[in-house]
């Protein structure tokens, strides 16, 4: 892993924490440029706890989404699965057309207003990158390396475990950060419908035309946003490493 | 013995008449309203007579039709049968409504979860035969779209008025025609700017290989950013200049509207584009640029006539994903003002108004898939010959 990339994540997550902690930074730049605002904060909840709920509707919808994912995209791999994997590819591929907006609004007659039905919106979302990933990296494994797994004596599990979950890793991976980054601009969208989170403020923003409220919510998604990207690309890039360590030697 | 017999089961069928008969015996089908924002009351298929045994017999002929994998004759009745079940789980909701709605009545009826999974086991049955090599060409085509065909035949001789989604339609139905073209206005002006400024970042980034980390890492950021917040980033700065100088006022720039969301949308829609014109270009064979160099043509002549044409098939699949993006995120337009069909989306979210949700959200996926289809053809017939045959098309 790149040292210095590592730092530089742990100074701009840090300067994160700061800002959204304190409101001295925030007040200083809003204040400046939006001299005649009353209320130049968000004032309904602290900042911390919108970033807080925020990352709870995402990481908790990610986590379930990454789970159920991984489990049909290694099911439809195996052997006794491979007859459902053309009617997952379809699915995957027309399901990815829908806007996740939309399926974030058809929760709405399902279940009703809330932070269930946006997990549940979120879930259905994110599932399906996660799953056309997990399938396109175990077969982009070669047929060679499988055979020499099973000339070595490994069982079926330890193919899963030792080969071709670490070989996919990388393109696994890739899939949940496709998904966790869709699912922080979804959960925005989610406070329309209740859900709380760093839409909150934007909302309000733009229904009391408040350009304050709006620059601060944005401001922070935004970041936060960036943040967790940067962090997914530096594990990918990692795992490739390893990888080719793992193939060179 | 056994083994063959299990060859013959074909179970993604299977599967689709357990989905099938999961939503006909345990989840509602119709919801009752007593007016349009009340919460309503779940029925279940069996109350819906006489239709609730046409869906049955339906189902069962599907279970035996999944034991005939392969065969020719079970895979027509099957693909017919499919399209058969949409068609009558929509109109046995729809003669309910029929029987149940008075002129006057605030009664509203809606298709519920059940009737929806019904649908997706209609959806997979019609996938199961989608693909099969006896199927003709223009089979392929009609057969498992004889649904829509007749859905959209009965829909216009004012079959399903008496749904909910429909009457909420004739309310506001200039509104809705209105919202709809600007919908597909802004996601137009979206695709074509980004398209413009994508292509060429995208040769840019080819061309001059010191901009390339600068440009994708550029339109990469973008990409992360929530489209909400991203629209809220444009206002405030907006805002401040058509304050600052009134001259752009007056040509419609604003800082709420269409100004902030086409600039927004368009950032949206760059990365695919250069990514896709970049990595086309990239993946051009070195050895047909020799060979045009060789014949005599000048870096103009090989750009045009041997990089572009060769790389259009992978720059047309970044237009895709693109307009499909922009298509979905043109939704979140409404709530900064600038309509589409996202207001309904948003209105009825407001109101509590579940079925002005659909109304909203039907279409904006209908358009999505629309785009999908349409630029897959396209895409196909600007694929160069050769480039077709050496895939082994």
């Amino acid at each position: 892993m790149n040292k210095k990339k590592v730092i530089f994540l742990f100074i701009i997550t840090g300067f994160f924490v700061f800002i959204i902690t304190n409101d001295g930074f925030f007040n200083f730049l809003l204040g400046g440029l939006f001299p005649n605002q009353k209320n130049i904060l968000y004032n309904r909840q602290p900042m911390v706890a919108l970033v807080g709920s925020h990352l709870e509707l995402v990481m908790l919808s990610s986590l379930l989404a990454v789970l159920i994912g991984v489990t049909i995209g290694l099911v439809v791999t195996r052997k006794f699965g491979r007859k459902f994997l053309p009617l997952v590819n379809e699915l995957t591929s027309f399901g990815q057309t829908f806007p996740p907006v939309a399926i974030l609004a058809l929760s709405v007659p399902i279940l009703g207003f809330g932070f269930k039905p946006t997990i549940l919106a979120l879930v259905v979302y994110s599932i399906l990158p996660i799953v056309e990933n997990t399938v396109s990296g175990i077969q982009s494994i070669p047929d060679s390396i499988l055979d020499t797994a099973k000339g070595v004596g490994m069982n079926k599990f330890q193919v899963l475990y030792k080969i071709e979950l670490p070989l996919s890793l990388n393109i696994i991976l890739g899939g949940i950060r496709t998904s966790v980054i869709i699912n922080i601009g979804t959960a925005t969208v989610g406070a329309t419908i209740g859900a709380g989170g760093l839409g909150k403020p934007i909302i309000a923003g733009l229904v009391n035309q408040n350009s304050s409220y709006l620059l601060h919510g944005a401001l922070v998604a935004a970041f936060m946003a960036f943040i967790i990207d940067y962090f997914f690309s530096l594990i990918i890039r990692s795992s490739k490493k390893e990888k080719m360590n793992i193939n060179g030697g | 013995m056994k083994k063959h017999f299990n060859q013959n089961i074909d179970y993604i069928l299977l599967l689709s008449f357990f989905i099938g008969s999961f939503a006909y015996f345990f989840l509602g089908y119709v919801t009752v309203r007593e007016n349009r924002l009340s919460s309503g009351e779940n029925l279940s298929i069996l109350k819906v007579s006489p239709w609730n045994i046409i869906v049955f017999f339906e189902l069962l002929l599907i279970l035996f039709l999944s034991f005939f994998k392969n065969n020719k004759i079970a895979s027509y009745i099957t693909i017919f049968t499919g399209n058969i079940i949409f068609i009558s789980v929509l109109s046995g909701v729809a003669h309910f409504s029929r029987n149940f709605i008075t002129k006057d009545s605030l009664m509203r009826i809606s298709l519920s979860g059940g009737a929806w999974m019904m649908l997706l086991a209609a959806y997979i049955v019609i996938f199961s035969v989608k693909k099969e090599n006896f199927l003709k060409r223009w089979e392929k085509i009609i057969f498992p779209n004889l649904f829509l065909i007749v859905t959209s035949i009965l829909l216009l001789n004012g079959f399903f008025d008496n749904l909910s989604i429909i009457q909420e339609f004739h309310i506001r139905k200039d509104k809705f025609l209105y919202e709809f073209f600007n919908h597909l206005s802004i996601a137009f002006y979206t695709v074509l700017m980004g398209t413009i400024l994508g292509v060429s970042l995208g040769v840019l980034a080819y061309k001059k290989k010191k901009f390339k980390p600068a440009v994708l890492s550029f339109v990469g950021f973008f990409q992360t950013i929530p489209g909400l917040a991203l629209f809220g980033l444009f206002i405030a700065p907006l805002a401040f200049l058509s304050y600052k100088y009134p001259f752009l006022r007056n040509i419609g720039i604003k800082g709420i509207g269409r100004t902030p969301a086409l600039i927004g949308l368009t950032l949206y829609a760059l990365l695919p584009m250069v990514r896709n014109t970049y990595e086309g270009l990239k993946n051009i064979d070195r050895s047909i640029l020799k060979v045009g160099s060789g014949m005599g043509m000048n870096n103009i002549q090989i750009f045009f006539k041997i990089e572009i044409p060769l790389s259009v098939p992978v720059i047309l699949s970044g237009l895709r994903i693109s307009t499909i993006q922009a298509i979905g995120n043109t939704t979140l337009a409404a709530l900064i003002g600038a309509g589409g069909l996202g207001t309904f989306v948003f209105q009825g979210i407001g109101q509590g108004a579940p079925d002005l949700i659909i109304l909203g959200a039907i279409p904006i996926i209908a358009l999505s898939l629309g785009a999908d289809i349409i630029l897959r053809m396209v895409k196909k017939i600007f694929t160069p010959q050769a480039l077709k045959r050496s895939e082994g098309e």
